[in-house]
């Protein structure tokens, strides 16, 4: 029997935002979207990468012996290492027995289904005291969608509840499946428009709107939106979206609003890329209020998930 | 200690108000309690010095009952105002007894730093307490004395580094620093500060009296002083005269009598001081309260209780009296108050003689009572008064009521640092119960300790006949704890926790050295062979294992000399009498006369450093054989300085407490080995040494005393506290750390192990997250834990993860679909979750 693998970005145990109950949330590595604000750039290559964690290396230059693709050069004037991402296969020669400061890390692990599997029950104890269980998020999990299939069928076969957090920019053969596998599914409606869309995440929400009013036939249903100041957060954008909820029926539990956070900053260091909107700032908790109010008014359910950071004004979060 | 409670929290959780009386007495004894250091009262060291001088030559049991007799007498009978209880540790709010004669000549050198002792005080001190002690200048008179002496000069080795065959050291008898002991600024003088030295087994029992029990609540409840000393009247009026087993109990017996009479005679001084204080009182509900006080003294102590006023009162003099008789003590223990008070309470509730917001109040200044005069001036610091809710009857049901709820609640409204507040959880605990339990904990005060009923019953059981008779299923199931969490036969046990400490990390080290001491300079463990010759990680486990019996065998003997040594210089006999069944046997605690006679402990720290060690050596060493012993042990010598990617690898290795099989199964492996070894000794009682761990302070002075391990650790770095993972590298989560602790054959452990986690504020911080820990207490009981007990991140804590990254590398903040961890974020970052933190601002709510 062929077990397919999946490339793996990190299994968060205590999950509590992603899902009734306490929850372990299975994040893959691999996204079709390149969403400017994403606070995980290293769930988007479908590729193991190499982080390289400037604030802990001191420029010894070991891993530049170490390297099998002539991938590293190191500044000796400015104690700087540099990584060839081009030339970097992400084959971590680099880190073990190697760096001295744990500065080099290998995102993207590979598990078979049962391998998996065994990570996620070790929680089972809890699932039943709290009514939790496993949810699949990323990164983009249909984009193995094969592999998310057979593990959510062993989930299913364990009697583990099961959600997934999706981009729904897929087909809908491949979305389906995996639909039937799920007691509640989360999709993201970035932006109404398409053009907007298309400018902030690099693809159309065409497909993604089409199949979230097919997946409301099938299966209750969560609609998050990412409030992005500049890009999303307008009343007439929240107001289309809450309406556009609406009109999916009883299976749309909700509409969850996720302020935009800074805590991924960090990472696009150290991926050695940069962050496309260095100046912004999270929405204020006035306006992610009036937010939640309009989409209220539409007569949809609305909350604010996540923490944020409190602010005074109301003019906070504008997009500079 | 700044309140940072998040008060629109607290407001939600309170559902009886505090009355203003409460709420004025908790500011009087936050404002006034001394912070900073103690005030020394001398009243019952005076006493019990004079009356020992006064008996030299009578049996020693008789003269101890004298001295508590003198003590008691002399106990302060000052009230204080808006207090509906009288009595105190030390006769006022802020007071302790100074514990001369525990103290030895540590006191002499002391007693000048003071800061808060009268200057008369010092001189009778000085002039008349000390002399006495300290005889011709060899402190011969004090128990200690026997004790150093009759150590065997290896054994002296292990304890204090110095074998001192020729008793050079016996007139200095050390004091460390123990919790509950005074911060005081002494300039450390060579020749007249030295005190004995540390060795690598630690002495638990000669910094204070034993203490550590639960005992004689029920009884003089039901029986009034006077009834107990009826008990040993009759015991005496049944001695056979020409038997000689007899004959040796009659002093103890005519010793209870003694103390009985003195301890019944309190409430007598408190009636007159309270009738006094009632006719110059102005306040017409004062003056009726204090009216009130009289007469419950006059029934109390020596009498039954009637009501719920007097049993609290009750137990209260019950409980301060082990103070005239040990003045230095720590861990006595309240026990399952909502047990025993119930029927007092039940009864007034139905008679109408009380309302629900009287017995609440009456609850709230109760427990207050519990932190005076001993902790509010030291950061970690108590005497740890250790009484639980919830639980278990005899006959297997829950045992959860209304006076469960109103010691939360008291908790609630009184946030202290005492008592130290046990809930007992098991299969059948019902929601209110642990709801409550858990507000009180979310709201970041550090309590309850919750504490698994389930797995006590487990662990009496499995104690078999270790402490002679075996412990019986109602016993095993209406016992709760002491101090900080061990599981005590109450009422029917001769037992005491602390006996002495060994630590599990130094086992390594000495199996890597054949026994060689790098600290000392000299072998100290067992000769265990060249490790570099050990073929199989098997043969390095029984190398720890000789280490471990070596040990252990010289925390036995230490022990067993401690207690001959109790036994003939400072028998109890107010604790005995308290005992069952010492007054039927005719026998002190010490001389074995309780019903069972279990522990004290062998204990220990740094079981997941040991554990996390043995792993990283197995994997690298034996398994993938990436890294030779030889290398390893240079690495060691040198504290990995040129070593660094080698360190990064041991660094990497799995650790306890992140739910992987690897290293938690040689961590249960190592924590059965203890166990087992530890019972195979036994004390001088009858019983046998059980085993415990708990590090209290001392995970991190420990770590002083050993060097750089195969986990990574750092030479002289602090171990790990107790069974909590090492810090910093339970990175899965709390359900993690539980499956991993979870491992451990936990009822087993004897006398438990302490499980303190840090909880974030964003996910347990509010009322969802009361839910979520809820779910996980019932987890903890579904996987049969001991203990656990939970801090909330501060802003403290996230400061300090700011300045030691290292050591917290699990601190996350958890957003939707996002795990960030703390110390890898941007520092403006950090300063803006720490500020939000510190404004209790916290994340919306969202309905499942």
């Amino acid at each position: 029997m062929n077990y397919p693998r999946g490339l793996i970005h990190s299994i968060e145990r205590f999950s509590i935002h992603d899902g009734p109950g306490i929850r372990t949330l299975v994040i893959m590595k691999g996204c079709p979207l390149r969403c400017r604000w994403c606070s995980s750039p290293h769930t988007q290559s479908p590729k193991p990468e190499i982080l390289h964690i400037k604030t802990r290396c001191q420029g010894c230059g070991r891993c530049l012996a170490a390297c099998r693709n002539n991938a590293i050069s190191v500044d000796a004037g400015k104690k700087r290492v540099q990584t060839d991402r081009s030339r970097c296969t992400g084959c971590g020669d680099c880190i073990f027995l190697t760096c001295p400061n744990r500065a080099r890390e290998i995102s993207g692990k590979y598990y078979t289904t049962e391998e998996l599997f065994r990570k996620v029950e070790k929680d089972a104890a809890i699932y039943r005291r709290s009514g939790g269980g496993i949810t699949v998020g990323g990164g983009e999990p249909t984009m193995q969608a094969e592999f998310v299939l057979e593990f959510l069928s062993l989930c299913k076969s364990r009697f583990l509840h099961t959600a997934m957090e999706t981009s729904a920019h897929t087909s809908w053969e491949k979305l389906s499946p995996l639909l039937s596998r799920l007691d509640l599914v989360y999709i993201d409606v970035k932006h109404m428009g398409k053009k907007r869309h298309h400018e902030w995440t690099g693809v159309s929400n065409t497909l993604i709107l089409r199949n979230i009013r097919r997946a409301a036939k099938i299966i209750p249903l969560i609609l998050r939106v990412p409030v992005i100041p500049g890009f999303n957060d307008t009343e007439e954008n929240i107001s289309e979206t809450a309406c556009f909820a609406r009109e999916l029926g009883r299976s749309l539990l909700r509409l969850e609003l996720l302020p935009y956070h800074r805590y991924g900053m960090h990472t696009y260091e150290e991926l050695d890329r940069a962050y496309m909107i260095e100046s912004l700032n999270p929405p204020s908790e006035g306006h992610l209020a009036r937010l939640r109010n309009i989409a209220g008014s539409a007569g949809i359910e609305c909350e604010i998930v996540g923490e944020y950071k409190a602010t005074g004004g109301e003019n906070e979060g504008q997009h500079r | 200690m700044k309140d940072s409670i998040d008060r629109a929290l607290l407001e939600k959780f309170i559902t009886i108000q505090p009355t203003a009386r409460t709420m004025k007495l908790r500011e009087y004894y936050l404002a006034n309690t001394r912070r900073d250091y103690p005030v020394y009262r001398i009243e019952y060291d005076l006493a019990i010095a004079r009356s020992m001088k006064e008996t030299e030559g009578e049996p020693m049991v008789l003269r101890r009952a004298r001295a508590f007799a003198a003590a008691v007498d002399a106990m302060p009978a000052e009230l204080f105002p808006d207090e509906p209880f009288v009595g105190w540790f030390a006769g006022s709010p802020t007071a302790i007894p100074v514990g001369a004669e525990q103290l030895g000549a540590r006191l002499e050198i002391e007693v000048d730093c003071y800061k808060h002792m009268s200057d008369e005080d010092r001189r009778t001190v000085r002039e008349e307490i000390i002399p006495y002690w300290k005889g011709e200048g060899d402190w011969r008179r004090h128990w200690y004395y026997r004790n150093y002496a009759m150590l065997p000069p290896e054994t002296r080795n292990i304890l204090y580094a110095d074998p001192d065959p020729e008793l050079k050291k016996i007139g200095v008898i050390t004091r460390s620093a123990w919790p509950g002991m005074p911060y005081v600024e002494v300039q450390e003088i060579p020749g007249q500060t030295d005190g004995l030295g540390l060795g690598i087994i630690i002495d638990g029992m000669t910094r204070q009296h034993v203490g550590h029990s639960s005992f004689g609540y029920r009884k003089i409840l039901k029986k009034g002083f006077l009834g107990v000393r009826k008990d040993a009247e009759d015991r005496l009026a049944r001695i056979d005269w020409t038997d000689t087993e007899d004959l040796r109990k009659v002093p103890f017996l005519k010793g209870v009598v003694i103390a009985m009479d003195a301890a019944a005679r309190i409430g007598r001084k408190f009636a007159d001081a309270a009738m006094a204080e009632a006719r110059r009182e102005k306040e017409p509900w004062r003056k009726a309260e204090l009216e009130k006080i009289a007469t419950i003294c006059e029934r109390v102590p020596a009498h039954p209780a009637r009501t719920f006023h007097e049993a609290l009162q009750s137990v209260w003099f019950t409980h301060i009296l082990n103070w005239c008789e040990t003045p230095i003590t720590g861990a006595v223990s309240p026990g399952r108050v909502d047990q025993y008070l119930y029927p007092y309470y039940e009864k007034d509730i139905q008679d109408g003689r009380i309302t629900l917001e009287e017995a609440q109040e009456l609850v709230d200044c109760w427990l207050m009572r519990f932190t005076q005069g001993v902790s509010p001036f030291l950061p970690m610091a108590s005497f740890s008064h250790h009484m639980d809710v919830g639980g278990l009857k005899e006959d297997g049901s829950d045992a959860t009521n209304d006076l469960s709820l109103m010691f939360i609640e008291g908790m609630i409204h009184t946030r202290m640092v005492e008592p130290n507040l046990g809930v007992l959880v098991h299969s059948k605990s019902p929601n209110d119960l642990l709801f409550k339990a858990c507000q009180l904990c979310v709201l970041g005060t550090g309590y309850p300790a919750f504490l698994n009923n389930d797995t006590f019953v487990d662990n009496f059981l499995a104690r078999g006949t270790l402490g002679g008779p075996p412990v019986p299923l109602a016993l095993a199931r209406t016992s709760g704890a002491i101090g900080c969490n061990e599981p005590h036969v109450t009422d029917y046990d001769s037992e005491y926790t602390l006996g002495s400490s060994l630590n599990l990390p130094m086992m390594l080290e000495f199996a890597l050295a054949d026994g060689w001491s790098r600290i000392y300079g000299q072998y100290m463990g067992a000769r265990t062979g060249d490790p570099r010759k050990f073929e199989t990680f098997g043969e390095l486990q029984e190398a720890c294992l000789k280490q471990l019996a070596h040990v252990a065998t010289h925390c036995e003997i230490a022990i067993k000399n401690s207690e001959l040594a109790l036994a003939a210089g400072y028998p109890t006999v107010y604790t005995s009498a308290l005992i069952e069944d010492c007054i039927n046997n005719g026998r002190t605690r010490e001389e074995g006369g309780a019903r069972f006679n279990f522990g004290p402990s062998i204990s220990t720290v740094g079981a997941a450093d040991l554990g996390d060690s043995l792993a990283a050596i197995k994997k690298l060493v034996y398994d993938e054989k990436k890294i030779s012993m030889t290398e390893l042990l240079d690495a060691l010598e040198k504290n990995f300085e040129g070593y660094e990617p080698l360190h990064e690898e041991l660094l990497k290795a799995p650790k306890f407490g992140n739910d992987d099989d690897y290293v938690d199964e040689i961590v249960a492996w190592v924590m059965k080995a203890f166990s087992d070894e530890v019972i195979k000794h036994t004390n001088t009682r009858g019983g046998h040494l059980l085993p415990y761990q708990n590090a209290l302070g001392w995970y991190v002075a420990s770590g002083l005393f050993v060097g750089a391990l195969p986990s990574g650790r750092k030479a002289y770095e602090p171990l790990s506290d107790s069974i909590s993972p090492t810090r910093g590298v339970d990175v899965n989560g709390p359900t993690a750390v539980f499956n991993s602790v979870g491992k451990i054959d936990n009822a087993s452990i004897f006398y438990g192990q302490t499980l303190n986690m840090r909880l974030n504020k964003d996910v347990f911080g509010n009322v969802e997250g009361v839910r979520r820990l809820v779910d996980m207490i019932r987890t903890f009981v579904d996987l049969k834990l001991h203990h656990c007990q939970f801090n909330l991140v501060s802003s403290e804590t996230m400061r300090e993860a700011q300045r030691d990254p290292e050591a917290y590398k699990e601190l996350t903040v958890r957003v939707a679909g996002y795990v960030a961890y703390f110390t890898r974020l941007g520092r403006d970052l950090q300063d803006s979750i720490i500020a939000r933190n510190e404004h209790g601002i916290r994340s919306k709510l969202f309905k499942i």
